[in-house]
């Protein structure tokens, strides 16, 4: 009985609030855009979190990355997958239970205002860890 | 091997395994997309700009964040053609009491996060007047 406790005890830090925000750097005019218009930007990255979403140690704002790529219109995904899974639970054996939470973010975008009927040509994707998910 | 021993094994292992899972299930997937409705125009808001509507949906899972129950509450897209939003921001967001919900249905396979939407109905003219919207929920946010 006591295991079976100290296991629920050892599940409680697994889970964590943390949160990410989709809006416009100051002084900017963006679009948000439809899932289905076409995006020639598309940039994939983590953010981290400790101490169960309460201290964010690397996180890159959807606004910091509209402005450095000259984005117009944009659209973001938050994205908890399995390999976040996988690192919450490898870190959290690891440290003896204190987990790093990563979240996976893709932001996509144009550098231009997609007019209908006009797609923006697709060039090699620029974002600084394409994966998958941008390559789709 | 001796058969107690062996038995003793098995049950280690199983307990192993299922530890294993309930680590698995507690953290749970699921994406949430920040995008507008189709064929739409929507500005997008800065952090500190008034907001008059403020939505704040709960999106559930099923198969440990693999589909949305409802895909539709998973988009904020539907969140502003509902509210007729011609301005909007977006927040994707774990809250407390959704980490404390997963950890009982994350067990069966259904987490959930909540996706806030807060905007305008028309735009704001200028950042700061007296008319405009007054609402601003979102200030303090992370």
């Amino acid at each position: 009985m006591k295991k079976r406790i100290f296991s629920l005890i050892l599940c409680l830090p697994l889970t964590a609030c943390f949160t990410s925000n989709f809006d416009a750097p100051p002084e900017t005019s963006v679009r948000i855009m439809a899932a289905d218009e076409p995006a020639e930007f598309c940039a994939e990255h983590k953010d981290w979190y400790l101490l169960w979403g309460i201290l964010p140690i690397w996180r890159t704002g959807a606004d910091e990355i509209i402005v450095r790529e000259k984005l117009v219109e944009a659209r973001v995904s938050t994205q908890d997958r399995v390999s976040d899974t996988l690192i919450i639970i490898g870190t959290d054996l690891l440290t003896g239970f204190l987990p790093l939470f990563p979240q996976t973010i893709v932001i996509e975008g144009n550098r231009t205002p997609h007019q209908p009927g006009n797609p923006p040509k697709m060039p090699a994707m620029q974002g600084r860890n394409r994966q998958s998910e941008c390559s789709s | 091997m001796p058969r107690k021993q062996k038995n003793h094994r098995i049950r280690h292992t199983a307990a192993q395994l299922t530890l294993g899972l309930l680590f698995f299930s507690l953290t749970g997937c699921g994406i949430i997309h920040m995008n507008a409705p189709s064929g739409s125009r929507v500005k997008l808001l800065t952090n500190n700009a008034p907001a008059s509507v403020r939505v704040e949906q709960t999106v559930w899972y099923k198969w440990w964040g693999l589909d949305p129950i409802n895909p539709s509450e998973a988009e904020g897209g539907t969140i502003i053609a509902r509210e007729g939003l011609t301005e909007a921001r977006m927040q994707m967001t774990n809250t407390f009491t959704d980490s404390l919900v997963t950890l009982v249905t994350g067990i069966f396979g259904f987490p959930r996060r909540t996706l806030i939407v807060e905007g305008n109905r028309q735009i704001a003219k200028t950042a700061v007047t007296p008319s405009a919207p007054v609402a601003q929920p979102s200030a303090g946010r992370q």
